[in-house]
């Protein structure tokens, strides 16, 4: 058995009287991608955390080839050889792709930066990773996924041992996707351990050798992946034998009641000629690449872009919102991609960030009373753990988090509400439950729109989907009848 | 955990911080002054001296709160009182001056409010242009002269009422229940909070992000024409160099009673405590017969002291 290069042994960390992980040992072995799973919550960040010396643990030790470490703060951990792409990208869009890489190691002569060696020496090191790269073109100008590709060489020019790479597929295409993984198996042959955090089953069979699940802040299971099936995976994960993303009681609607209509809806250059109806009821789901429009139509409706020509009714009322305040009044909610940015207020307790759009409703001088009754109903109703409002948000899951963002417009009492990729950085207990809620609101009468692009989420959560693709629906499927292969295609066909 | 619990025990907050050391202080100076600090009458003078910076600091929190900032305060008491000055040498009706100062130390916060709430101008520099352009139209109206020459009745502000505090404590007292009423129990003081924690996340939720800014400012603006009111009655006079660097005092007022100058955390008891603090700390080394410029030093280093014991706290609570 290879000796493992990183290694936490009997971990213990609480916060507060919440204790996130117990008796926790997980090993790191050289050359080998090794997954960490859990559902959010389960204390795999915290884990994290602690082997790249942010937190500190109560007890337990730590061991880098072999040796027993203790790191004082995150640089200490990272001058070890202890690296971490996280999932949001730390990258300078002003500067060069060299610039980024070299960080602040830049290779210098006579005491001034040498441009020249340091363009050399980043354009040999993206060569040796075979991604295929200008140093000197500015990260703002590249996508998403290849500043990604930025980000993990400016790790490896560290010369990193161990490398940890958080959900690092969750924001790319498909295509996109196979330029990371690529990227991923050179670095295992290089002989760096990589630890990969994500909820794609499919990336732990393609990628992993080993894995590790943890659950409520102890490790449940540990080996070699092809010990592994998804089902025993996923029960893991959950605690219970599940079947996930089961679809019941698909509904069509009631075609006589239509919530919202929207006719020739266009905006400038990234959508044309939108029509759709809305139906009581029913779950539409609007579909399509990065780039396809659909998160631009969403925003459209909630009064985020104003300058959009064509019709939008609400309940056969022609409506123009032209902020996010006006959407609101008018009975319309959304709930961002961007949780961190636009979804939660970091400095409020999940409390207040749940009556965030309905101070009006509380009156001038907030009645507290009826802000504590709604907020303690709608904790329960919508399953929000821990069951406590008074904590800060921050303090919450993704998933968690997620709910309160969702109960806000549900509070308010919003007729429609928007959700765009609604389970984004979800695990996959809370993503059903979050699946559960929308079909119980739709059923209870409230317009549910989803903007998504992962074809499990629109089969299991979905009445219709609506394709789009370059700025147009392109088709309309019902989803009781299609198929990931059938969403896909329509989705890209275009490429072909 | 219970190492946790203990460790919590030990952490008071920059309020709690700020309010030992204003007791330290009060016990050092009674001592050191053989207890001619806590004297009736001195009271008295730390109150009145602490209330212009307290009035004023109301406003600088609000605005802090929202993430922004006031300079613009020391220009627009000079121009308002300048003006006032004029009105009532000139003999306009005492009550319409006093409307007047109020109306154009609003107007001043209207125009930085929609700058920066709606015109989405940067906050530190247009409120120190502000700053500039009202500090020199009060020097051009009035040719850099000395105004006096005021209505009796304009004293009132700096006099007793009701036997024992002067009116300016007085209004500092009653600007600080209303302040703090708005912050803690009403919906714009919610939203305050909301749009200075996360300023996108407050708009995708619906709310008017630029109306709460503006509003901000307006208030910050409407508490500097009662602060030139104020000024006006204490010195009976008014010139383009009556005060200095009052939004300096009014933001370490502000800071030191645990505002963030990164906006989204801010409370008027913190900030009356600052300014009270402030105002202690100068009067007490007056009385020791302290150098005015070591007396700078001096408050420069409680300020920074006490920061640093708010981050230090911090710092102890994030590696929890």
């Amino acid at each position: 058995m290879a000796k493992a290069v990183l290694s936490a042994k009997n971990i213990y960390k609480s916060f507060g009287s919440n204790n996130v992980l117990s008796d926790v040992s997980v090993e790191f072995q050289k050359g080998t991608v090794h997954a960490l799973l859990g559902v959010n919550g389960a204390g795999k960040s915290t884990l994290v955390k602690i082997m790249q010396g942010i937190y500190r643990a109560d007890a337990g030790s730590l061991f880098l080839n072999g040796e027993e470490i203790r790191f004082a703060d995150p640089s200490e951990a990272m001058a070890r050889g202890i690296s971490m792409v996280f999932q949001e990208l730390n990258l300078f869009g002003e500067m060069t792709v060299a610039e980024n890489i070299m960080g602040n190691r830049k290779i210098k002569k006579h005491g001034l930066i040498d441009w020249n060696s340091c363009n050399k020496k980043a354009a040999e090191l993206l060569a040796d990773l075979q991604i295929d790269m200008d140093p000197k073109v500015q990260v703002k100008t590249l996508s998403l996924a290849r500043q990604q590709l930025v980000e993990i060489a400016k790790c490896i020019f560290a010369d990193p041992e161990v490398m940890f790479l958080d959900e690092p597929s969750s924001s790319l295409s498909r295509a996109e996707e196979e330029i990371l993984y690529r990227l991923v198996e050179r670095l295992k042959q290089k002989g760096i351990a990589i630890v990969l955090i994500t909820h794609k089953m499919e990336e732990v069979f393609r990628l992993c050798d080993e894995l590790t699940v943890l659950r409520d802040g102890q490790c449940v299971a540990r080996g070699p992946v092809e010990d592994f099936s998804v089902e025993k995976i996923t029960e893991h994960m959950l605690g219970k034998a599940t079947e996930i993303f089961k679809r019941t009681g698909i509904t069509n609607g009631d075609p006589g009641q239509i919530m919202m209509e929207v006719r020739e809806l266009s905006l400038d250059k990234k959508f044309q000629n939108v029509n759709f109806q809305l139906r009581k009821g029913e779950i539409l789901a609007v579909t399509g690449l990065v780039g396809s429009g659909k998160s631009d139509l969403a925003r459209t409706i909630f009064g985020v872009h104003k300058k959009f020509t064509g019709e939008i009714f609400l309940e056969g009322k022609k409506i123009r919102p032209e902020s996010p305040d006006q959407a609101s009044r008018l009975g319309i909610g959304y709930v961002p991609i961007s949780r961190k940015d636009e979804g939660i207020i970091g400095n409020f307790t999940a409390a207040r960030n749940m009556t965030s759009a309905m101070l009006e409703q509380l009156g001038f001088f907030l009645d507290r009373e009826k802000e504590t009754e709604i907020v303690e109903q709608k904790m329960e109703e919508f399953n929000v753990n821990p069951r406590n409002a008074s904590l800060n948000i921050t303090l919450f899951s993704g998933g968690n988090q997620q709910k309160v963002v969702l109960a806000r417009w549900i509070a308010s009492g919003k007729k429609i509400v928007l959700l765009d990729e609604p389970t984004r950085g979800v695990d996959v207990g809370a993503k059903q439950e979050i699946y559960d809620n929308l079909k119980r609101l739709a059923g209870m009468g409230i317009g549910i729109l989803i903007f998504s692009s992962e074809t499990d989420e629109l089969l299991s959560s979905s009445d219709r989907i609506l394709v789009m693709r370059e700025g147009k629906i392109v088709k309309e499927l019902i989803t009781a009848n299609t198929s990931s292969e059938e969403i896909l295609e329509y989705s890209i066909s275009a490429a072909r | 955990m219970s190492t946790a619990e203990k460790k919590k025990e030990f952490t008071f907050g920059q309020k709690g911080a700020l309010l030992l050391l204003a007791i330290c202080i009060c016990v050092f100076f009674s001592v050191r002054t053989g207890g001619l600090f806590i004297g009736g009458q001195n009271i008295k003078n730390i109150l009145v001296s602490a209330s212009l910076n307290g009035i004023i600091g109301i406003g600088m929190t609000f605005v802090l709160i929202t993430g922004g900032i006031d300079l613009s305060v020391t220009g627009n008491i000079i121009m308002t009182s300048l003006f006032i000055s004029q009105m009532m040498v000139n003999g306009i009706p005492w009550i319409l001056c006093l409307l007047a100062a109020l109306l154009i130390g609003t107007l001043v916060g209207v125009i930085n409010g929609l700058a920066v709430g709606k015109f989405q101008m940067v906050a530190f520099v247009v409120t120190m242009a502000m700053n500039s352009i009202t500090t020199g139209i009060g020097k051009l109206y009035t040719d850099g002269m000395t105004l006096y020459g005021f209505p009796k009745n304009h004293e009132i502000f700096n006099k007793a009422l009701f036997g024992i505090l002067p009116g300016s404590v007085l209004m500092m007292a009653a600007v600080a229940i209303l302040a703090a009423v708005i912050l803690k129990y009403t919906d714009y003081g919610r939203k305050l909070y909301a749009v200075g924690g996360n300023s996108r996340a407050a708009w995708m939720s619906g709310i008017r992000t630029s109306t709460v800014v503006t509003l901000a400012y307006i208030i910050s603006g409407f508490l500097c024409g009662m602060g030139a009111i104020l000024m006006t009655s204490k010195l009976m006079s008014a010139s383009s160099t009556m005060i200095s660097g009052t939004e300096m005092d009014a933001i370490a007022a502000a800071v030191l009673g645990g505002t963030s100058l990164a906006g989204g955390i801010g409370s008027v008891t913190g900030t009356i405590l600052g300014a009270i603090t402030i105002a202690m700390i100068t009067n007490g080394l007056n009385l020791m017969g302290v150098s005015p410029f070591a007396q700078e030093i001096c408050k420069g280093v409680i300020i920074f002291a006490v920061v640093a014991i708010d981050a230090i706290q911090k710092r102890r609570q994030a590696e929890n």
